[in-house]
């Protein structure tokens, strides 16, 4: 991961996000990770593990009282962590843009597509009214809307889920961005719209050299569309290396948990006898965001805990090639 | 494993959703059967009408015309009061179990008023009987008695989902149908409720209509699969199809859909546009 950092077009280190004041809470404890050109890095986790707030702290866009607390974020030359609203305008849009998950209310109901498409091309671009509506058709023609030049005047609640998908996409690059984060874009749609949703962004992420951020709790998703993956658990991430390398050889007892737990990919792992493979199951549940146990996060669902496991956080292991992993006991196991 | 009667069978059966005067054919001529101890998965993107079916099996909604016999009984056009009477009532024996475990609890009783529940409708008594069969039902989903004194806003999403488990259990049915148990769930808490169901199924001997979208889920847990497309049935067979033997373009494209396995998707044809996948 942290491997041709002079590549990296972003690069977050050590964020840390919370609540400060006289009774600090951290949600996020410590996260780095950098994005590279034409890359997609997966962010993955379960609901609480500070996925999303992640990528919200990207943009500057923490709800308050959250804030971050700590930590750079790069981008280019800038620190993106100590600029002024008028720079962060320029930079949402025109060097980072988001694609959240529910298409419908990421999208005003009483505006035409249209019009919101040329809303956001405005903000970063003076363009005649021609000019315009011909940049708002290339970009619905980018991301594939069918009869985009009838589409244009239609509000979003005529469009199916995947079609107001596109519409955000198109959005998003509608300031020529070069990172896009998508935020589980793809959660609220059916399994073949997913797909088609997804092989699209690839494509365009090819085309433009994007940067992709996805955050996501589907691993089968991420072996197909991430190049790197980075698995959180209660405000860190715990493992972090190529998709291929983490998915075929986990190394932290929580990855392992997670791919167990998922129904097999293959027949073969369902025996003739009839009788049905049990599923692995993590026991207990996430931790409340803000309230992870001390030391290593994940010990009090463990099957492999140990005595020192509760006594300080874990550090990263190197396990090979930009693989790393946040657990102690990563040696011993096979 | 099956006896020559299925517990449950449709027949033809069509469903329509009226808007502003026009008909709409949610369910068109579905015929299929669920027979004892055996797990029916029904797989459909939205609007294909597999939650309207399940709906309409449960006498939630009625039927323009078909049949739904439970257990060699027709019981489509039974008025709702005779749902509860003796002695088929077919609502004891069968039950549901809803996507959204919160919103399918009420927030404002108790876990163990909520299991009670469907005891004191059916006239099960005396209370200390009732008591007694929460407390259990509780262990049997792996939950603590002392949750029967705490809320639902308590408990986690897993948990919730248990707690409609064991209210479904409650009055020992036979079927139970399940719209979409685990898709609200995260994923290692999915585990957990899909092996509860299949331990279930073997102490209850319980058959299961399984509605999903996630065709990995289906495919762990069904005997045989149904899937369906606008409102029909396009494939049904055991649940092998589901593991590449599918005949139907709408299934095969479906399983090229299943994340983690690009090399299924390279096989299939990209000819779906699954967007007008709308009856409206």
């Amino acid at each position: 991961m942290t491997a041709g950092i002079s590549d990296s077009i972003l690069e977050a280190t050590d964020i840390r996000i919370g609540i400060g004041g006289a009774l600090p809470l951290q949600i996020v404890r410590g996260v780095s990770f950098s994005l590279m050109p034409g890359k997609t890095l997966a962010l993955v986790g379960e609901s609480g593990s500070g996925k999303s707030l992640m990528a919200l702290a990207l943009l500057r866009l923490l709800p308050p009282p959250l804030s971050i607390l700590h930590g750079t974020i790069r981008f280019g030359d800038i620190d993106v962590t100590r600029l002024g609203t008028a720079a962060l305008r320029q930079l949402r849009g025109a060097g980072i843009a988001m694609v959240f998950q529910e298409p419908l209310s990421a999208l005003n109901p009483v505006m035409s597509i249209g019009r919101q498409l040329a809303e956001a091309v405005r903000v970063h671009q003076r363009l005649s009214r021609n000019a315009l509506r011909r940049r708002v058709l290339e970009l619905l023609d980018l991301v594939r809307l069918p009869n985009a030049v009838r589409q244009i005047d239609n509000f979003p609640h005529r469009l199916s889920g995947g079609m107001r998908q596109r519409v955000l996409i198109a959005m998003a690059l509608a300031g020529r961005p070069r990172v896009l984060i998508a935020d589980e874009p793809t959660t609220a749609l059916d399994a073949t719209v997913q797909m088609e949703i997804l092989d699209m962004l690839a494509e365009l992420q090819r085309e433009f050299g994007l940067a992709v951020l996805l955050i996501s709790h589907d691993l089968g998703l991420v072996a197909d569309y991430a190049d790197g993956v980075a698995v959180m658990y209660a405000g860190s991430i715990i493992e972090a290396g190529t998709a291929a390398h983490v998915l075929s050889r986990p190394a932290h007892p929580y990855t392992r948990g997670l791919l167990g737990a998922r129904p097999p990919l293959r027949p073969a792992s369902m025996p003739d006898t009839g009788k049905r493979v049990r599923l692995v199951e993590i026991p207990g549940t996430v931790p409340e965001p803000g309230h992870a146990p001390f030391g290593c996060a994940f010990a009090p669902r463990c099957p492999h805990t140990i005595e020192s496991c509760r006594e300080a956080p874990p550090p990263q292991a190197l396990i090979g090639d930009g693989h790393v992993a946040s657990c102690i006991r990563v040696g011993e196991k096979a | 494993m099956t006896t020559n009667l299925p517990l449950l069978e449709v027949k033809d059966l069509i469903v329509h959703h009226r808007s502003r005067g026009r008909a709409i054919e949610a369910v068109d001529r579905v015929s299929f059967s669920v027979h004892r101890g055996e797990t029916v998965g029904l797989i459909g993107e939205s609007g294909s009408g597999k939650s309207t079916l399940a709906r309409t099996i449960l006498g939630l909604l009625s039927p323009v015309s078909g049949q739904i016999c439970f257990d060699g009984v027709d019981v489509t056009r039974r008025r709702r009061s005779s749902w509860m009477s003796p002695p088929s009532t077919v609502r004891r024996r069968m039950q549901m179990v809803f996507q959204d475990p919160l919103n399918a609890l009420n927030p404002r009783s108790t876990i163990g008023r909520i299991i009670e529940e469907p005891m004191l409708v059916h006239g099960i008594k005396p209370a200390s009987e009732r008591r007694r069969k929460v407390t259990d039902l509780l262990s049997k989903v792996g939950l603590p008695s002392k949750a029967q004194f705490l809320y639902p806003h308590q408990f986690s999403g897993g948990q919730r989902q248990r707690i409609n488990i064991a209210r479904a259990l409650a009055l020992r049915p036979e079927l139970i149908v399940c719209d979409e148990p685990v898709s609200a769930l995260d994923l290692s808490i999915q585990a957990q409720v899909l092996n509860l169901l299949a331990d279930l199924q073997i102490e209850f001997h319980l058959s299961y209509l399984f509605i999903s979208h996630d065709i990995s889920v289906v495919r762990h847990l069904a005997d045989r699969v149904i899937v369906m497309y606008l409102g029909r049935i396009v494939e049904e067979g055991p649940v092998d199809i589901l593991w590449g033997s599918a005949r139907h373009p709408y299934t095969q494209a479906l399983l090229a859909t299943v994340p983690g396995d690009a090399r299924a998707r390279k096989h299939a044809e990209p000819f779906l546009c699954a967007d007008q996948n709308s009856p409206w």
